[in-house]
């Protein structure tokens, strides 16, 4: 790869943290943090941010990140206060900060409409405060740079014959700041043919010479027919205000006037301008020294001297090292190798049971040595394959906070109060697992905040406070990982949820459904509660299709609801994409595996439990309950459907929201943990299978997509209808 | 003889950005992520040249020149500050701390190099 | 080779750079009313300070009237001074004063 490109997107990663960084600033802060390294810390990822766009060109991302940093700086500098007001401006500009890093990173623009006014807004607090206006511009302003100090003449070369003579007097602070006359005469010499005469005058006898002071001084005469004063000046630029320079031209230092720049006498007047080396390539903005705009050196000198009297109260970063850790120390490895780890260990896994299996085949006694060191290598096996498993996992922090952002803007939709509370933000979850969640978990969220929570006066009028709460929280339990979101709204209204339903030909107006399975039909296709459909969390995506998504990634939701209390629903997603725990069923002669999770029990089939007389209506009573049931050899095209069912074994499932399913098979074989193949990437995408897996025997299974299998049995309204 | 360069800035971005551009150029870099980790290494890789960032966490840019300058063999090594910052203030701040020259972000590769070998002895 | 028959002598460190003057002038003001003899021939960094420290030793020495020389220069020291305008002072062509 290109070393820019490589950085580039280096530069997009370190974004991701740096925004990261930002919004844990501006939360802290929200949350009464009044640590002035929080603000620091908030400035130094915007500034970051800037510095690395401005590497790249992204001019917009450059603009709009520095004036929002000019803002924070005035924070940072205790000019401006950090009002609730001001907080919202802050927010809006981080997540604008995110929008433009996205966008760049794609090559995509914004939309301009809201990127100004969120500009304007921040351009208001910079001119009502007014003290950095100067600054602004000042930065702001695309440069055509050429290394220009405004003098008239320098960009001339030497006229032919004539040479530059220099005066070069250093003070001894020039030694005190790592510079030396060595290196500037060096420098000079290289530029062209030099006369060097040194005058050593001032030059104590040793006895008395301070080491530290310096008593020589130059006159040097510089041939060089190409030679401008600019490049003379470059290499005096970071010694001026240490050292008597004067630079002309002509055969005789005092036959022609002599070009020089005002304040390079007196070294402790601050020579702010010279001393800098602009390096500006060629298409950057660059925010340096414009010698040519004079306006606006007014201002910016005018602030250095007060700037110089308060340096050390408020105006600098804090130098004083924060109590706060640093990073903790990480390495970057490319996402494709860790991948690639986590497909040899998948083989060594496969590798490790056809092994077991071999032994177990010989008919070694299981008392026996080799069967023991069988068990540590299999124990052995499952912690690498923990370990890097965990290398995937990250937590879901970064999740959590674009929710925040999801919240304000659903909040300022609705005109709603909200206040997200998050909790659990360090769990972690598979990479994977977290980039596929955001889209359902953003829609969940701008439904809690549109559908679940009351208008600010229904919600005072029922005496609770104004400001609605959703709580978002993440945990680990029992190996798999649950994410709730909760609001404090007014719970299901279940008399509509239920009308709806009825209105749409979900369910038969007189059925009798339970609180649970009237909740329930939220996830059914073609339900939407909206009345008008919102803006917001309409976009005719259903709870539907965030339940599909769940799925999708071996989770599943469910809900619960208090009318007057808030609704809760809980995601419970599985650790890793990975690996799966899985029951070994046959059927048909092959084998296949049903992950362990949608497992409830399973049953020896008794003809006379079944109901129903066509394949496709068959039910089976389980303790008092009516479970559709499913032939799986048949549903997949391995069979003809049965007219009798005799000696078969059924696996009762439950998917989310508690539907059950009863699968036919052959025979169970066993449990174990398998490693997930991906069909989609291999071959293609197969209805009713999810995924295959390779058994220790070398067998190839195929993985059964529970759901899918159970769709069109297991419409809740078929439930219904039967029951 | 190959410079030793240590670069300190809390960005990763800058500091790759600045290691590519210099290990191009034949310059032996080494890295630092503050001013702390900079002290931390300064005597690791006993730089011809350092090139420190201002806005840092821990410790920052002035606060790093000040504490190089403060030890007897680094009292006159090439500091260069590197970054956005362009106020006059702030430069003053840095030559005051001890810095050798201020350099603006985005940087020139050959300017960057150049000044490099301009200020190194 | 020394230029100067028993005189003392300093041989100079490859690095002159300013952190080291102090120490250089110790050493040369613990030789003064000597004859002294610098070997330059590790020299290969020298700063504005050490060069004019050496200057300075130089005149020193003439005004005490004792012999004073810097012997075995290379390249790099030889071009250092030249640079400085001070090869005349430093390196006058008999190779030792007076």
């Amino acid at each position: 790869m290109d070393p820019m490109d490589e950085i580039r997107q280096t530069f997009f990663l370190e974004c991701e943290d740096l925004l990261q960084a930002l919004m844990e600033g501006l939360a802290a802060i929200e949350g009464g943090d009044e640590d002035p390294e929080t603000v620091n810390a908030i400035f130094r990822a915007v500034h970051s941010i800037k510095g690395g766009a401005g590497a790249f060109s992204l001019d917009e991302l450059v603009k709009f990140a520095h004036t929002f940093e000019t803002v924070l700086d005035e924070v940072r500098a205790d000019r401006m206060e950090l009002t609730p007001a001001l907080m919202s401006v802050f927010f809006r500009s981080a997540d604008q900060l995110s929008d433009l890093v996205e966008a760049a990173s794609v090559g995509d623009s914004v939309d301009a409409e809201r990127m100004n006014a969120i500009m304007l807004e921040l351009d208001a607090l910079i001119d009502s405060d007014g003290s950095d206006a100067g600054e602004v511009e000042f930065e702001a302003i695309p440069l055509d740079f050429s290394m220009d100090f405004g003098d008239v003449e320098d960009d001339l070369p030497a006229p032919g014959g004539d040479s530059w003579t220099i005066s070069f007097k250093p003070h001894a602070t020039i030694f005190e700041r790592g510079n030396d006359p060595v290196l500037l005469l060096r420098a000079l010499a290289e530029l062209g043919e030099t006369e060097v005469t040194c005058n050593t005058d001032a030059l104590p006898d040793l006895a008395d010479i301070d080491t530290a002071q310096s008593c020589l001084s130059w006159d040097i005469t510089l041939k060089g027919e190409t030679v401008s004063e600019d490049d003379i000046r470059e290499i005096f630029e970071f010694v001026e205000g240490d050292c008597d320079l004067t630079i002309s031209f002509g055969a005789a230092a005092d036959a022609l006037p002599e070009i020089d720049l005002p304040p390079l006498g007196a070294p402790d007047e601050g020579e702010e301008t010279g001393w800098e080396l602009a390096t500006p390539s060629q298409d950057a903005d660059e925010p340096a020294a414009i010698p040519d705009l004079p306006e606006l050196q007014e201002p910016a000198a005018a602030e250095a001297a007060p700037a110089e009297t308060e340096k050390s109260s408020g105006a600098s970063p804090a130098r004083a090292e924060s109590s706060r850790a640093g990073p903790t120390a990480t390495v970057r490895v490319e996402l494709d190798r860790v991948d690639r780890l986590i497909n040899l260990i998948g083989e060594l896994v496969i590798n490790q049971s056809m092994l077991a299996q071999a032994v177990s085949n010989s008919g070694v006694p299981q008392d026996s040595p080799l069967m023991d060191g069988l068990d540590e290598f299999k124990r052995l096996t499952r912690a690498i394959q923990e370990g890097v498993m965990a290398i995937r996992a990250q937590p879901v922090k970064p999740l959590f906070q674009r929710m925040s952002r999801i919240v304000r803007e659903a909040a300022a939709a609705t005109g709603k109060s909200v206040r997200l509370v998050t909790e659990g933000e360090g769990t972690e979850v598979d990479k994977t697992v977290i980039e596929r969640l955001s889209d359902p978990l953003t829609h969940m969220i701008r439904n809690a905040v549109d559908h679940g929570l009351e208008q600010t006066a229904d919600r005072a009028a029922a005496g609770k406070s104004e400001e609605g709460t959703v709580h978002l929280t993440a945990s680990h339990r029992s190996g798999r990982v649950i994410i709730e979101i909760a609001d404090d709204g007014a719970g299901i209204n279940r008399t509509r949820v239920r009308e709806i339903a009825v209105e749409k030909g979900l369910i038969d107006p007189d059925a009798a459904l339970s609180e649970a399975e009237i909740d329930n039909l939220l996830f059914m296709p073609g339900f939407s509660t909206a009345k008008n459909v919102s803006n917001l969390s309409g976009r005719g995506v259903g709870m539907d299709v965030v339940k599909k998504a769940i799925q999708s990634l071996g989770g599943r939701v469910t809900l619960s609801s208090t009318p007057g209390k808030g609704t809760t629903f809980t995601i419970s997603l599985p650790l890793t994409l990975a690996i799966l725990d899985g029951m070994l069923v046959r059927v048909a002669d092959q084998t296949k595996v049903v992950p362990l999770t949608d497992v409830v029990e399973t049953l020896k089939l008794n003809p006379s439990q079944v109901h129903g007389l066509s394949n496709a209506d068959r039910g089976i009573m389980v303790r008092g309950e009516f479970v559709p049931l499913v032939d799986v050899a048949c549903e997949l095209g391995y069979r003809p459907p049965l007219d009798k069912l005799s000696h078969h074994v059924v696996v009762l499932t439950e998917t989310e929201g508690g539907s059950r399913t009863a699968f036919i098979v052959d025979q169970i074989l066993d449990q174990r943990q398998v490693v997930i193949k991906g069909l989609e990437e291999n071959y293609h995408s197969v209805p009713g299978i999810a995924a295959a897996t390779i058994l220790g025997n070398g067998e190839i299974a195929l993985i059964l997509d529970v759901a899918a299998l159970a769709t069109g049995r297991n419409r809740l309204s078929d439930v219904i209808r039967a029951a | 003889m190959t410079l030793r360069i240590l670069a300190v800035d809390d960005s990763r971005t800058m500091r790759d950005m600045v290691k590519a551009a210099l290990a191009s150029a034949g310059f032996e870099v080494h890295t630092a992520d503050d001013g702390v980790h900079g002290l931390e290494v300064l005597n690791e890789c006993t730089p011809d040249v350092i090139i420190t960032d201002i806005n840092m966490p821990r410790m920052d840019g002035f606060g790093f020149i000040e504490s190089v300058r403060s030890i007897d063999q680094y009292k006159q090594v090439p500091i260069l500050t590197l970054t956005t910052e362009s106020a006059p203030e702030l430069k003053q701040r840095a030559r005051d701390a001890g810095a050798t020259g201020w350099i603006v972000k985005p940087f020139d590769r050959d300017k960057l190099v150049n000044v490099i070998r301009r200020v190194a002895a | 080779m020394s230029a100067l028959d028993g005189a003392n002598s300093i041989t100079l460190p490859d690095d002159l750079s300013g952190v080291f003057c102090e120490a250089l002038k110790a050493d040369l003001l613990a030789r003064r009313g000597q004859p002294l003899e610098l070997d330059a021939s590790n020299v290969v960094r020298c700063g504005g300070q050490a060069v004019q420290l050496l200057v300075s030793a130089k005149r020193s020495w003439a005004s005490d009237g004792q012999p004073f020389a810097i012997v075995n220069p290379e390249a790099d020291f030889i071009r250092i001074v030249q640079l400085t305008g001070l090869q005349d002072e430093l390196f006058p062509e008999s190779g030792a004063d007076t």
